[in-house]
């Protein structure tokens, strides 16, 4: 009887120490969170578990460039919890990767800091031209593409499409403009362009129109 | 007599094993980079002083010609007097060091294009609204301006200036507006607004 009840408040004290280590209020937490960067359109959504947090932008530097965002989940891990930060949704008009490739599990780290790194998207800039049977033509976009783009009556002719050849300047990034002008005319023709500048959207543009006719 | 023997041996055997190292196709390992700021063709790349390889005109790469052998000192650099006429200077970064016994593809060369001042003259421009491009420039010009600036651009690069969007009430038309950039300042371009009829 005397040993049982010594047994019992062995038990009772093993317990409460217990629980004064591990458990209760004073258990320790990590929080889970990181920085962006290049973040210029939110939300971008991030994913661990069954947290979400949107993270926004937080304007520019001085210099331009995107200011660093930090970003934290709503719930804390305990010791051992799992995570894997996933992006359930993009960065509208960009494209961004989780600088972690394989789960982790809190603890591991002294502080859970996983960056994510983001870029604007850019799409290419072109068109067709018609009517071209001399050479000569170069095309530009601005002082953006130093080279400019040279069409020629054999690319003509090799164009699948009778009389049109499809030309193609560099990629623009999304918001950013563009404008193309004829930096040289064919021998002996004139061209002009239609559609010719705009603001680069989600999606390439396809329309911009140069059309030769013959010098009279 | 013989010290003097043994010393031109040695001066022979050192100009034979420079020679080996400077320049010719003497080894198995690539030697190259990245290039930028290449417009014009002339540039000339050389390796320890030799192994000239001519850079072309857009190149974002190069590779010289000459294999380089393991574990052999590099150093690379641009060739005096090859500079293209548009470029003002260019920067070699880890042009040097030890081959090993991998390729080398770390060399960057970075070429700086001399920049001179896009603009010129605005008559009849007496309303908002005007925004001319120069490609993914872009500048607005207010009301009552007599003259405007683009973003500074590169010698030899082409430029063409395009009207994004008219001002309120009137058509502006562009002279002078396309063409390539030149060796000075080009406030040449001439842009004239009339009342819309």
């Amino acid at each position: 009887m005397t040993l049982f009840s010594m047994r019992a408040a062995l038990a009772l004290l093993l317990a409460a120490s217990l629980a004064s280590c591990g458990g209760g209020g004073s258990k320790e937490t990590y929080p889970v969170g990181g920085t962006v960067s290049g973040l210029v359109y939110g939300p971008l959504v991030l994913t661990t578990g069954s947290q979400n947090v949107n993270v926004n932008p937080a304007g520019l530097e001085t210099n331009g460039t995107p200011k660093l965002v930090t970003y934290t989940f709503p719930q804390t891990l305990s010791y051992g919890d799992p995570y894997l930060i996933t992006k359930t949704a993009e960065a509208p008009h960009q494209s961004c990767t989780v600088l972690q490739t394989a789960a982790d599990s809190a603890g591991h780290m002294v502080t859970i800091n996983v960056g994510v790194s983001c870029t604007v998207n850019s799409n290419l800039v072109g068109g067709t031209v018609t009517g071209l049977t001399t050479e000569g033509l170069q095309l530009i976009n601005g002082s953006t593409t130093p080279i400019p783009v040279t069409l020629t009556v054999a690319g003509v002719a090799a164009s699948q499409a009778a009389g049109t050849l499809p030309f193609t300047f560099g990629p623009v990034l999304y918001n950013a403009t563009y404008g193309i002008s004829i930096l040289t005319q064919p021998t002996g023709q004139t061209c002009t362009v239609t559609n010719g500048n705009g603001v680069m959207g989600d999606a390439a543009i396809t329309n911009v129109a140069v059309n030769c006719v013959n010098n009279p | 007599m013989k010290s003097s023997i043994l010393r031109t041996g040695l001066a022979l055997a050192c100009a034979v094993s420079l020679a080996s190292c400077g320049g010719g196709n003497t080894g198995t390992l690539v030697l190259g980079g990245q290039i930028s700021g290449i417009t014009l063709p002339g540039l000339v790349l050389q390796n320890n002083g030799g192994s000239d390889l001519a850079i072309p005109a857009g190149a974002t790469s190069f590779a010289f010609t000459d294999l380089v052998p393991t574990d052999a000192i590099y150093n690379v650099k641009v060739k005096d007097g090859t500079l293209p006429a548009n470029v003002q200077r260019c920067d070699v970064t880890g042009g040097s060091g030890n081959t090993g016994v991998y390729n080398v593809n770390t060399i960057i060369v970075t070429c700086v294009i001399f920049t001179h001042a896009l603009g010129g003259s605005v008559s009849g421009l007496t309303t908002d609204g005007l925004v001319l491009l120069n490609g993914t420039d872009k500048v607005t010009v207010k009301a009552n301006a007599t003259s405007f600036a683009m973003a500074p651009v590169s010698q030899g690069y082409p430029f063409g200036i395009t009207v994004f969007q008219q001002p309120a009430g009137l058509t502006c038309s562009i002279a002078n507006g396309v063409g390539t950039q030149g060796t000075t300042d080009n406030n040449g371009v001439a842009i004239a607004c009339k009342p819309n009829t």
